[in-house]
């Protein structure tokens, strides 16, 4: 497979040697020996029980692995998969990042094996260019709560995690690690992360955080990349932060739009003074003026 | 090869096609921009390209400007002036970990599309003593609470908005250069040239993001507002290997610098955090942890374009190493 | 009448005269032109290629254009401020000098903010200075002071020039129409009444008053777009009255130089005597000694106080600029200090040469100031490119500097030529009151 892929390049490579002299300037065959191409795929089931399917699909500089180019317009499939029932899910195309990514609504049936397992794919044809991208993930549907209490008046962050069986009995699970944080504007700060014990872990709530006006705060609870539940994710908005104090409007300040009272005052003595003065003696010469009309007048007679 | 057949009858099946739709037509408009890109002769070499692969392993350079085209996120100069409503930015850079990789310094002329002298972001050597080691220091505008630049600015072209930006209106500036010399941390630089920088006129101007400035103004580190606004880091902070910047919102009392994410307040009090020349009164929002417990050696730093290490050259760490290097 | 003879006479002797020129001014202003004339081509220059043709950078921000602006300014504030204190002293010898001082506090007026304008980055958004006004900003402030002040000393002008006008107007039988028209309209009707002179005086004495009152204003707002930064060498409190002792000592040193010219050129030896240049140089000596203290105190106390900062700052002032350092508050202070302290050096031409010393002596004061400062920041400049870390002027700021410095002669020559540089009223006003007194000293 390599070989072809070489072969394929060689020829690509010469070819594109010739058309170099045409109008295509800026694209060029990228020399694919440089590049090792990764192609990652998760499953987030989303607080709304929604899936997100995504494909992360980029080719590192085998020389400098820092240097990430994302594979751009790659169409994506992603497939659910029982046995041989391949089940289309949706296809889409990598943005720039080099990501593609399907949203599935929450009440959608996806088929199980016997064991309550989902199977999905994520799938690339391949191209001329590029190999064929083929990732399976092997995932369990858990049911995952996050509630947020106070117990014996202490602010207690509780989540709940459990399978069902093909009865539909809770089946507590023992061994999935949680992260617990809050959400911020840019970003998420981590209170605890812990396994889930019995289908249960608490933690309290830290004291202190703010919230926003109304004190409201988010808190997110994140299993991720577990063998056996994929991504998900829990959240819930409480009132358990300190409300931020409502912005008091700008004070007139030196750097403020609208200058300190005292600085139009003085202002305008100053230039009321001057300018009058100015209006003074402009008045005064025109009466100089009318009076020495008065006597050229005079003389004149 | 597919099997559809188990997708009939499926209630979902409509919301499904929608999505399908959706992301057909993602896909579609991708395609056309794509194909826009590609000719590339009547693009405009700004200097500032991104490279991307094609499924058919061509490599496509497609202007950075292009990817942070947010038409629909157009801030109009009446607008930059009232700020992100709520917030109070804060950056705390942690002088224990920086080792002068300068990759805050060229996201942030990635970003803002500045030439490579222009620099909003300077890495400073400095000692504070003549006993003290010398320490790297990145320098971003302070945004002060207490704005020097802003009380002297006789048009009122840079300001300060409630969020504790402080932003300059190349519309508005005269190019007096008075903020200049009131800015005790020589934060300003001047455009010199003749041209107008910022050549992207098929935007209406907005003071977020149209930066260089335009001929004869002044121009700044400016927080990023227009990446604040979608959520996002600023380009230092984004781009620091090291994470020694960290950015937030003083209200939420968070601070990141992409991978941890703190309590300003707790970080400041554990880390013993100061503001640089508090005695001046401008009141900053930038904080700085000491540099004690250093992670790297200074001379880690040292491994930089001789150029650029030619402006520490008055440091003795870095004459030595000159010095050591001839031989 | 003997009073409408003298007038007569002074008439002829005062007639503006352009059409005999000398070859020697005819040499003098063709150089000034050419310099103008390079000025202009420099302006030009730096319009097309922008401010990248000064030496101005990111941290020396102001160069000479500023110094230009202050000293321009500074010496026209002390020109009426001098103007008001004589008008208001009533001394006799006033009159004789009188009319250089308003001039050249007109002049310079009008030169001074032609250089602010060099070094504003956009001259097409000049007007969003009243469009957007901030009164927070001394610049504001500035631009409010000096359109005040110049529109003040038009007015103060004008009513000096009045009674000369009607004079001239009495006379002026053989002039061309248009001139005697021209002279009828700017006399106003002033027919050298007693009631009109007395109410003349009295609009001249309350404006000399205001005149005073606003320099000292104006000086204080140009000094504090300085010593209002956080700059180590600007933040200073003395700077307000440093700049109008500094300011004084720059506009006497240049009256001083000007009557010394048109005394010569115009042959006034007459009306400008050795007693004027005396008084004169008297004045520059206590100014000297005045600005010398001021420079002495501001320099003692930041090397006393030893701030890292202010240290940084005369470190670079006592090696980089030593020499200029060494003129500007040494030689430029004490040698006209001592050519007018001893009695014999006090001739005329010893008292201009220490003007001329004072002068150059205060522009590179004022370099030393600005440039410096500005070399040292707070933050040290680390850089490597040497524009950005020293300044030094261009030859387009220097032929803009000499331009505004011609136009400033040039000006100044032509109108000397054009009105009665002594005031005929005030010489009459004298004659006349000697004769009431019936006094055998003719003093003027």
């Amino acid at each position: 497979m390599k070989l072809l892929l070489k072969k394929h390049l060689v020829f690509l490579l010469v070819l594109s040697g010739l058309l170099i002299t045409s109008s295509i300037k800026g694209q060029e065959e990228a020399d694919m020996s440089q590049y090792r191409v990764r192609f990652g795929f998760t499953v987030t089931k989303q607080p709304d029980n929604s899936r997100v399917f995504k494909a992360e699909f980029y080719a590192s500089n085998r020389k400098n692995r820092r240097e990430r180019t994302p594979i751009y317009e790659a169409e994506i499939q992603f497939l659910n998969i029982l046995e041989d029932q391949e089940i289309a899910l949706g296809t889409a195309k990598t943005n720039k990042e080099g990501i593609a990514e399907v949203t599935l609504p929450g009440n959608y049936k996806y088929l199980k094996d016997a064991e309550g397992f989902m199977n999905f794919r994520a799938y690339f044809v391949g191209t001329d260019a590029l190999d064929e991208e083929s990732e399976d993930l092997r995932i369990r549907d858990l049911q995952f709560q996050l509630d947020l209490v106070e117990v014996d008046s202490v602010q207690t962050i509780t989540v709940s995690a459990y399978t069902k069986d093909s009865l539909g009995i809770d089946i507590p699970v023992s061994d999935a690690y949680v992260v617990l944080s809050v959400e911020g504007m840019l970003s998420r700060m981590v209170i605890e992360e812990d396994l889930v014990d019995a289908g249960e872990l608490q933690v309290e709530f830290p004291k202190g955080l703010p919230g926003d006006k109304d004190g409201n705060i988010t808190v997110f609870a994140l299993i991720e990349d577990d063998d056996t539940f994929g991504n998900v994710v829990a959240k819930q908005t409480i009132d358990w932060g300190t409300p931020q104090a409502q912005r008091i409007p700008v004070e007139n300040m030196l750097w403020s739009e609208v200058a300190p009272f005292w600085m139009y005052v003085v202002l305008t003595i100053l230039l009321v003074g001057v300018w009058a003065n100015y209006a003074y003696t402009i008045v005064n010469l025109l009466k100089i003026k009318k009076d020495g009309k008065k006597m050229a007048m005079e003389s004149d007679d | 090869m597919k099997d559809d057949k188990s997708s009939k009858g499926n209630p979902d099946r409509r919301k499904f096609m929608k999505l399908g739709l959706m992301t057909g037509i993602t896909g579609l408009s991708g395609a056309t921009l794509l194909s826009n890109l590609a000719s590339q002769e009547e693009l405009q070499a700004s200097g500032n390209k991104i490279k991307l692969l094609t499924p058919d392993g061509k490599v496509v350079e497609v202007d950075a400007e292009n990817i942070n085209k947010y038409p629909e996120a157009h801030i109009t100069p009446a607008e930059s002036r009232e700020g992100i409503p709520n917030r109070k930015f804060v950056m705390v850079i942690d002088l224990a970990k920086c080792n002068n990789a300068r990759k805050c310094v060229e996201g942030c002329q990635r970003g803002h599309q500045l030439d490579p002298h222009e620099e909003f972001m300077k890495v400073q050597l400095i000692r504070d003593n003549e006993e003290g080691a010398p320490y790297w220091f990145p320098k971003p505008c302070f945004h002060c609470d207490e704005p020097p630049c802003v009380t002297v600015c006789p048009t009122g072209a840079t300001f300060k908005r409630d969020d504790g930006i402080v932003l300059v209106d190349n519309d508005r500036c005269i190019g007096c250069k008075f903020c200049m010399t009131s800015c005790p941390y020589s934060a300003r630089s001047f455009n010199w040239g003749h041209k107008d920088k910022f050549e992207n006129t098929d935007q209406p101007y907005s003071p977020e993001t149209s930066v260089p400035a335009s001929e004869g103004t002044v121009m700044k580190c400016d927080f990023c507002p227009d990446l604040l606004r979608q959520g996002e880091l600023p380009y230092c902070a984004k781009e620091c290997p090291m994470g020694v910047i960290y950015f937030g919102d003083k209200n939420e009392d968070l601070v990141t610098n992409g991978v941890e994410t703190l309590r300003f307040s707790q970080l400041i009090k554990d880390r013993g955090g100061y503001r640089y020349m508090e005695h001046l009164g401008t009141k900053p929002n930038v904080y700085y942890l000491p540099p004690v417990n250093r992670q790297f050696p200074l001379e880690r730093g040292f491994d930089i374009d001789e150029e650029i290490l030619d402006r520490y050259k008055d440091v003795p760490e870095v004459k030595e190493y000159k010095a050591k290097a001839k031989k | 009448m003997d009073i409408a003879k003298r007038k007569k006479e002074l008439v002829k002797e005062f007639a503006p005269n352009i059409i005999h020129f000398g070859a020697l001014s005819k040499f003098w202003i063709g150089l000034l032109l050419a310099l103008i004339l390079t000025g202009i081509a420099a302006f030009i220059i730096q319009v097309v290629k922008g401010h990248e043709v000064t030496g101005m950078r990111d941290n020396v921000v102001w160069g000479i254009y500023i110094i230009n602006f202050i000293f321009f300014v500074c010496l026209s504030y002390s020109g009426a401020f001098i103007s008001g204190i004589l008008h208001f002293l009533k001394t006799p010898l006033k009159n004789s000098v009188m009319r250089i001082v308003e001039i050249i506090t007109v002049l310079s007026l009008i030169i001074g903010p032609i250089f602010i304008l060099l070094c504003i980055g956009r001259l097409d958004r000049l007007h969003y200075l009243f469009i957007y006004p901030r009164i927070q900003s001394p610049i504001t402030w500035d631009i409010i002071a000096i359109l005040t002040d110049l529109v003040g000393c038009f007015i103060y002008l004008y009513m000096t020039f009045i009674p000369d006008f009607a004079i001239l107007r009495d006379n002026g039988q053989d002039q061309p129409i248009w001139r005697q028209k021209l002279y009828r309209f700017l006399a106003m009707n002033y027919q050298d009444t007693p009631e009109q002179r007395q109410r003349l005086n009295k609009l001249i004495r309350t404006m000399s008053v205001m005149i005073i009152v606003l320099a000292i204003v104006a000086y204080s707002v140009l000094a504090w777009i300085f010593s209002l930064t956080l700059q180590p060498g600007w933040n200073s409190t003395i700077f307000a009255p440093y700049f109008i002792v500094a300011g004084l000592y720059s506009g006497v040193g240049v009256i001083i130089i000007a009557m010394f010219l048109v005394r010569k050129y115009r042959k006034l030896d007459h009306y400008i005597r050795k007693i004027h240049f005396n008084v004169a140089g008297l004045v520059l000596l206590i100014i000297s000694l005045l600005y010398g203290y001021f420079t002495f105190s501001e320099y003692f106390s930041r090397w006393f106080s030893h701030k890292v900062h202010d240290i940084n700052l005369l470190n670079t002032l006592f090696s980089r600029y030593f020499w200029e350092f060494i003129f500007a508050n040494y030689i430029g202070v004490l040698v006209p200090f001592f050519i007018i302290f001893f009695k014999r050096f006090r001739t005329i031409k010893l008292i201009t040469f220490s003007s001329v010393v004072a002068i150059l002596g205060l522009w590179m004061n004022r370099y030393l100031i600005v440039v410096p400062t500005l070399e040292t920041p707070y933050i040290p400049i680390q850089d490597t490119r040497a524009e950005f870390i020293n300044y030094s002027a261009t030859w387009i700021e220097w032929a803009l500097s000499l331009g505004g410095i011609a136009t400033f002669v040039l000006f100044f020559m032509l109108i000397v030529k054009l009105v009665p540089v002594v005031p005929m009223s005030g010489i009459i006003d004298n004659e006349r009151e000697n004769n009431n007194h019936k006094s055998a000293n003719k003093i003027r």
